[in-house]
């Protein structure tokens, strides 16, 4: 029998030597069993990503759109002094504060423009493209950091997000953020570390309360580790010790909070039913259109039945998956994916409405690190590599490019442009009725000279003989459209319709 | 040792027929109580007279579906009921016959069979060739290896009746088959034997593996098949008592070959009727799991084929001797399953066919849904049935096993045809070495499919590209990238042949 050459028991002893790290649950970083191609350097690594982060800082600059109801009554809160602010969001609001606070310095700082306003959200959003970089290295290799750092950049609603006054997008960073911590307190249970995983768990804390099925799933990973390394002998001591001192920070943390969120939904609860709800039921048809929106953003209702419409598509996926094998850390990105959807779908069920992409904004940069490392993992070629990388990068700038400039997005409210409209015709002793009465944050945004009041109230003598303006939005509910179309009648019969426009999402009346 | 030290057929085996974590049986068995009233859920909504569409579509697709779900019960009461049977060594010693049966294939791949078999420990073994072929180099392979050469005057009966014919000539009370590229482990008897001591075994099976995977499209795909079948399915099959003869890598004691007259020489899948035969009798079978001799898959699209072909024919020709066995109703159950998969291939061309009618203007299925409600019911059936032959499989079976298979849906409409018209089919050896040229004939069949899909796609969406025609196209463009796959084999330019190749490799120690 000819023995084997030297070359090959060298190889043989390291892949047994990686084999034996890998048997560590989250081992050290770079011990995945490769083909022999070497990673990118991290020379080159960071070049591209450096110009990763301009573009995608270029694109989320490139803000066509206006300030819509929610982000107005967010700029709204911030301009209160501080008391008043926490009053506001106590008694009046459903989300945590730590947006809202980092907004109201930003005020203070930078002045309310549109861009000062976005500038939280702007930063959040761009950081999101390193941080998903560095979890997709430490997960996997440069590579794969790299492509889904280049999806980040391009990601349409990552970007829809970086440019709306909203929390949303600290949600994704300190996600991303709380998981990147969690891997490097699995690899070095340091202080340093540890410290970084408390102070991300507490923004994503404190950023929305749909954080706490992340971290939910989080200290599931972190019992299911203890039990795997207990289980192989490992020691565990280090990691159990931070484990229940984050938890009792956590604890510490979720005391006010949740005297915070109980408040806040008592108090709203009468006004459930936000005019941004999308669907009234949970279906298929809502999972599926939520799944195309977190790829490719909002689209009009007519492209999302078509994307829909490809659902097909899902079970030639799910049999290619079929007998592939994956790593551990796939695996497990996969599960904490798959299991926040289904706590999100669990939670949507008491109120449908917060079955939305939005809400669970986390996701699309982990859908996003999965893709990477399918092209990453799967394709061989490099060139081929690249190709499909390209291709999926261009199916997202083209659904980035419909999400911004379609007119027919459900999501796109074309406010700014009504009222400016309503502005240049306006006199000063005109009257812009609005619908819903909420709209006022957003007239008070943009022109607060002008005088207003809700539909629903009655309009005075004092405006006889005065312009009126109705400016009505959120028609697809029910009861605004209802509300619109009684007094809209009855200033038809009163008054004189001297013209009547619309710009996305919004209707106007202009009587004299 | 052989002559060729870096045959494929001596590398590491890479497939662990038991998984090391949990057990098959108990996954399956959870998966079962999750997968019960998932099939119960869709098939009492889809059973609901309102569902109905097109008519005669409806009535199509509910055969096809409860075809599936008859296959899906099936395949889930056998691996719910594995046993995993250990490694028994023989209590005593005893004389094996070996038989290697050829029919003109290469010397060179025989070459190693022979040279494994004259090393087999663990009993008296003595090694015959039973050559069909007439071959004068095989005769001097067999006499440089000192090892029996048995040649018969009349070819009748092909390998059955080469094996018959040999029993004529040999007397030993067990007799272990090897085919030509089959190579066995040294204690491939160490390993078997010991359950001969159970005087109702007739025969202990061990799995058919391939070592040729690594560079072979068509071989990996071939065993990714093979692997659900001799994994979670056999050791179902032992646990049920419904093990039968895959004819190579298989022990057998005389007195039950006798007992049944041999082989039967009117069937293409002799080892299937045979087994039929046995058990009948009374006689029991056993499967030990281990991978005990490694030979070589079908390397291009047409040996892949006929290959299909004969098991197909073979099979489906068998079922009415299943039907008629008089045999316990669960072993009957057992051959009936075997046999009524090779109508799987039906079901292919429906699923294929009602995106085609659909966009062609035609109706559809089911009429009066939105697409959620259907999905609602739909998907977690379908989630549990993929979920179980994942599970089963322990990740062996593959997307491009699959889509070899679908691809090759028109062998079980043909083999079914033929056999309705009890046309006549002859044995043809699997060949052993791939081809050196594209072979776009021997998925024709296919290629006519994807030209029918694509061309339907194509006109739905220029006639009406609404949400309706995208749903069927995604459908149409599931089976074509499905088809495709299982196609690209034969259009691809052949590789090297595996068994040809001389690349370095671990070598079995």
């Amino acid at each position: 029998m000819r023995t084997l050459p030297e070359g090959n028991s060298l190889r043989t002893a390291l892949q047994r030597a990686r084999r034996s790290h890998e048997a560590e649950l989250f081992g050290p970083r770079g011990r995945l069993p490769r083909r022999g191609e070497p990673d990118t350097s991290r020379k080159t690594a960071l070049l591209v990503l450096g110009g990763l982060i301009v573009v995608g800082l270029g694109l989320r600059l490139l803000v066509p759109r206006g300030i819509w109801l929610d982000e107005a009554i967010s700029i709204h809160q911030a301009r209160l002094s501080l008391h008043d602010m926490f009053s506001t969001l106590y008694n009046g609001d459903r989300q945590p504060p730590l947006h809202d606070l980092a907004l109201w310095l930003t005020i203070r700082a930078f002045g309310d423009s549109q861009f000062a306003v976005r500038l939280p959200s702007l930063i959040a959003g761009t950081l999101v493209i390193p941080v998903l970089y560095e979890l997709g290295r430490e997960l996997y290799d440069r590579r794969t950091g790299l492509i889904a750092g280049a999806f980040a950049a391009v990601s349409p609603m990552l970007i829809w997000y970086s440019q709306e006054v909203r929390m949303y997008e600290f949600e994704a960073f300190f996600g991303l953020l709380a998981l990147l911590t969690q891997l490097r307190v699995l690899r070095n249970a340091s202080m340093g570390n540890w410290a970084a995983y408390i102070l991300a768990t507490a923004g994503v804390l404190w950023s929305h309360y749909f954080g706490l099925l992340l971290i939910g799933v989080q200290q599931i990973i972190f019992v299911g580790v203890l039990l795997h390394r207990r289980r192989n002998n490992q020691p565990v001591r280090t990691l159990a010790l931070g484990f229940a001192y984050s938890a009792a920070v956590l604890v510490m943390q979720l005391v006010p909070l949740l005297v915070f969120a109980v408040h806040q939904y008592h108090s709203t609860s009468a006004a459930a039913g936000s005019p941004s709800g999308t669907y009234q039921y949970l279906s298929f048809y809502s999972v599926l259109a939520n799944m195309a929106w977190s790829l490719w953003g909002y689209q009009p209702n007519a492209t999302t039945v078509l994307l829909a419409a490809m659902w097909p598509l899902f079970l030639l996926l799910s049999l290619v998956l079929m007998g592939r094998g994956a790593s551990r850390q796939t695996k497990t990105l996969a599960a904490a994916a798959l299991a926040l959807v289904a706590l999100l779908i669990g939670v949507s069920a008491f109120d449908r409405s917060l079955f939305e992409v939005r809400n669970f904004l986390i996701l699309v940069p982990l859908v996003l690190l999965l893709v990477a490392r399918l092209v990453s993992g799967w394709i061989r070629s490099p060139r081929a590599r690249l190709l499909v990388a390209g291709g999926i990068a261009l199916t997202l700038l083209v659904g980035l490019a419909d999400e911004q400039l379609n007119n027919d997005n459900p999501r796109l409210y074309g406010f700014r442009a009504a009222i400016q409209a309503i502005k240049a015709q306006a006199g000063p002793h005109s009257l812009v009725l609005l619908e819903p009465a909420d709209m006022r944050y957003v007239l008070q945004y943009y022109a607060p000279e002008l005088r207003s009041q809700p539909l629903s109230r009655t309009v005075t003598a004092q405006y006889e003989g005065s312009p009126v303006f109705v400016l009505a939005s959120f028609q697809s509910n029910r009861q605004f459209f209802n509300e619109t179309n009684k007094v809209v009648g009855q200033l038809t019969f009163f008054r004189t319709l001297v013209r009547r426009f619309k710009t996305p999402q919004t209707l106007v009346w202009e009587f004299q | 040792m052989s002559s060729r030290p870096w045959d494929v057929r001596l590398r590491r085996v890479t497939w662990q027929p038991v998984p090391s974590t949990w057990s098959v049986r108990r996954r399956v068995r959870i998966l079962i109580v999750l997968g019960l009233p998932c099939a119960v859920w869709y098939f009492g909504w889809l059973l609901n007279p309102n569902r109905v569409g097109t008519p005669i579509l409806y009535a199509i697709l509910i055969t096809a579906e409860l075809f599936n779900l008859m296959q899906a019960l099936g395949f889930w009461w056998t691996v719910a009921n594995e046993r995993v049977r250990e490694r028994k060594a023989p209590s005593r010693r005893v004389t094996v016959d070996v038989f290697i049966p050829v029919y003109k294939e290469p010397p060179d791949i025989v070459d190693l069979t022979v040279a494994a078999a004259v090393g087999l420990r663990g009993a008296d073994v003595r090694v015959h060739v039973l050559d069909d072929g007439n071959d004068d180099a095989m005769r001097d392979l067999a006499a440089r290896y000192g090892v029996g050469y048995i040649r018969r005057p009349e070819h009748t009966g092909a390998k059955a009746g080469n094996i018959n014919h040999a029993l004529t000539k040999t007397d030993a009370p067990f007799i272990a088959v090897f085919d030509s590229d089959h190579v066995a482990d040294p204690d491939f008897l160490e390993a078997t034997l010991g359950w001969m001591d159970d005087p109702k075994i007739a025969f202990v099976q061990t799995p058919q593996y391939y070592a040729n995977t690594e560079h072979n499209r068509i071989a990996a795909a071939s065993w990714a098949q093979q692997a659900l079948f001799f994994g979670a399915i056999a050791r179902g099959k032992d646990g049920l008592d419904a093990v039968f003869c895959c004819g190579t890598n298989v022990l057998f004691r005389r007195e039950a070959f006798e007992s049944v007259g041999g082989f039967p020489t009117n069937s293409l899948t002799e080892d299937f009727e045979l087994s039929i035969h046995l058990h009948e009798q009374g006689w029991s079978s056993a499967y030990v799991p281990d991978v005990l001799a490694r030979g070589l898959g079908p390397e291009d699209t047409a040996a892949y084929v006929s290959q299909q072909q004969r098991w197909a024919r073979g099979c489906l020709s068998g079922i009415p001797r299943a039907l008629r066995a008089r045999l316990p109703w669960r072993l009957k159950a057992q051959y009936l399953l075997s046999g009524l998969y090779f109508l799987s291939g039906w079901t292919v061309l429906i699923y294929m066919s009602f995106p085609v009618v659909r966009l062609l203007g035609g109706g559809q299925p089911i009429g009066h849904i939105d697409a959620p409600v259907f999905l609602l019911h739909f998907v977690p059936y379908y989630a549990v049935a993929l979920t179980m032959a994942a599970v089963a499989g322990a990740g062996s079976y593959t997307f491009a096993a699959f889509a070899l298979s679908a691809a090759n849906f028109w062998i079980h409409i043909l083999s079914t045809i033929y056999t309705v018209l009890r046309k006549k089919g002859s044995f043809v050896v699997t060949p052993k070495k791939g081809a050196e040229a594209r072979q776009p004939g021997a998925v024709m069949p296919a290629l006519v499919a994807v030209g029918v899909l694509v061309a339907a796609g194509v006109y739905g969406l220029v006639h009406d590209p609404d949400a309706a025609t995208i749903n069927n196209v995604s459908f149409a463009a599931v089976h074509v990238s499905i088809l495709m796959t299982g196609c690209w084999a034969a259009l691809e330019k052949p590789r090297a042949s595996a068994s040809e190749s001389l690349e370095t490799a671990e070598v079995v120690a």
